[in-house]
């Protein structure tokens, strides 16, 4: 089946087109619609690093589409890529020097130096402005975790099977990121003097 | 055992985080190329523009190799055949001998546009069109044929 630009065609008319025919405009358009998701959760992940979202953004797609033929549609497109993303994403944080160990390990304490000051609850956009910061400036352990439960929704027995860590990691990893980050968005009038 | 649970407003402003994000034109194109490199995907530009170029050539040289023909056909046509077109410019002229005087007269039509005819002899053929003159001896009746083609 041919795309015709214009005329919506489903994620699934989309990559048979791709997988029989390695059509690109079929390809295009499932990019189009599905990589803005994909590439945020990969910043987020990532701290903000533009560079490395892009590399795994890429390399999501190079996978997915690789193993197209392997998809079952038992899940939406949307949702599989996303979990191949975050395992990309996983890769890429385990290859920043830092080994399994450390970056779920339940004996790493994050030290908070410096909180970010709070601004105003009517200020929405630098509120939201100042929680990305806060995320990004986690551990990467405890970030994905929470970006992943709290940001997209996942529940700890998906993110445990993603990060390849246990339910119970996942759990305390989350308590301890929400209290890193609490830590880090007090707001400017409880700041001591 | 972890009771250190979101609040509403955290909640809320969490789940407000924008899911969506646009990443550079330029990492469309690095995924594709990519994808085409490991053939998962076809590129719709190569292959066309490569085929285009070669028909542009052909057709370049089926129209020069058909334009050379019918001119070197044209051009060994012998003069007096009914080949001028009636739609010619052409007129007879007598004149006094010594003459090399020419002017066109009686019938005269435009030739079609790009056609000429072959000239009589002694004409002088102007590849860029115009006038070609003949002249006869002085001791005869002199008929000066003007041909004129574009």
């Amino acid at each position: 089946m041919n795309p015709q630009p214009g005329i919506p065609s489903s994620d699934r008319e989309l990559a048979e087109a791709v997988l029989r025919g390695g059509e690109e405009r079929a390809f295009r358009a499932l990019y189009r619609r599905h990589s803005p998701r994909v590439y945020q959760l990969a910043l987020r992940l990532l701290g903000g690093d533009v560079r490395e979202a892009e590399d795994v953004t890429q390399e999501t797609w190079l996978r997915a589409i690789g193993g197209l033929e392997r998809f079952r549609w038992e899940a939406a497109f949307g949702t599989w890529l996303g979990r191949i993303a975050v395992h990309v994403a996983k890769d890429a944080l385990r290859r920043r020097g830092r080994g399994r160990e450390d970056l779920w390990d339940p004996e790493l304490e994050f030290e908070t130096t410096e909180p970010i000051p709070a601004h105003s609850a009517a200020e929405r956009l630098a509120t939201r402005i100042d929680l990305e910061r806060a995320i990004a400036l986690l551990p990467d352990g405890y970030r994905a975790v929470l970006v992943l439960h709290d940001v997209e929704g996942w529940p700890h027995q998906s993110i445990a099977s993603e990060l390849d860590i246990s339910v119970g990691t996942s759990k305390s990893q989350l308590h301890r990121a929400r209290r890193s980050l609490r830590a880090l968005l007090v707001p400017a009038a409880e700041e001591p003097a | 055992m972890h009771d250190d649970e979101l609040t509403a407003s955290e909640r809320e402003a969490l789940r407000a985080l924008p899911r969506e994000a646009s990443p550079s034109d330029l990492l469309e194109e690095r995924t594709l190329q990519a994808l085409v490199g490991r053939g998962l995907v076809r590129s719709r530009r190569r292959l066309p523009g490569a085929m285009a170029w070669m028909g542009a050539v052909a057709a370049c040289l089926v129209f020069f190799v058909a334009g050379f023909g019918v001119g070197m056909r044209r051009a060994e046509r012998p003069a007096d055949e009914s080949t001028f077109s009636p739609s010619a410019t052409e007129g007879l002229a007598e004149q006094r001998p010594g003459s090399t005087l020419t002017q066109g007269a009686g019938e005269q039509t435009q030739p079609a546009a790009g056609e000429h005819r072959g000239l009589p002899a002694g004409a002088a053929m102007d590849t860029a069109g115009g006038l070609a003159l003949t002249s006869t001896p002085a001791n005869q009746k002199q008929r000066t044929q003007v041909v004129v083609w574009f």
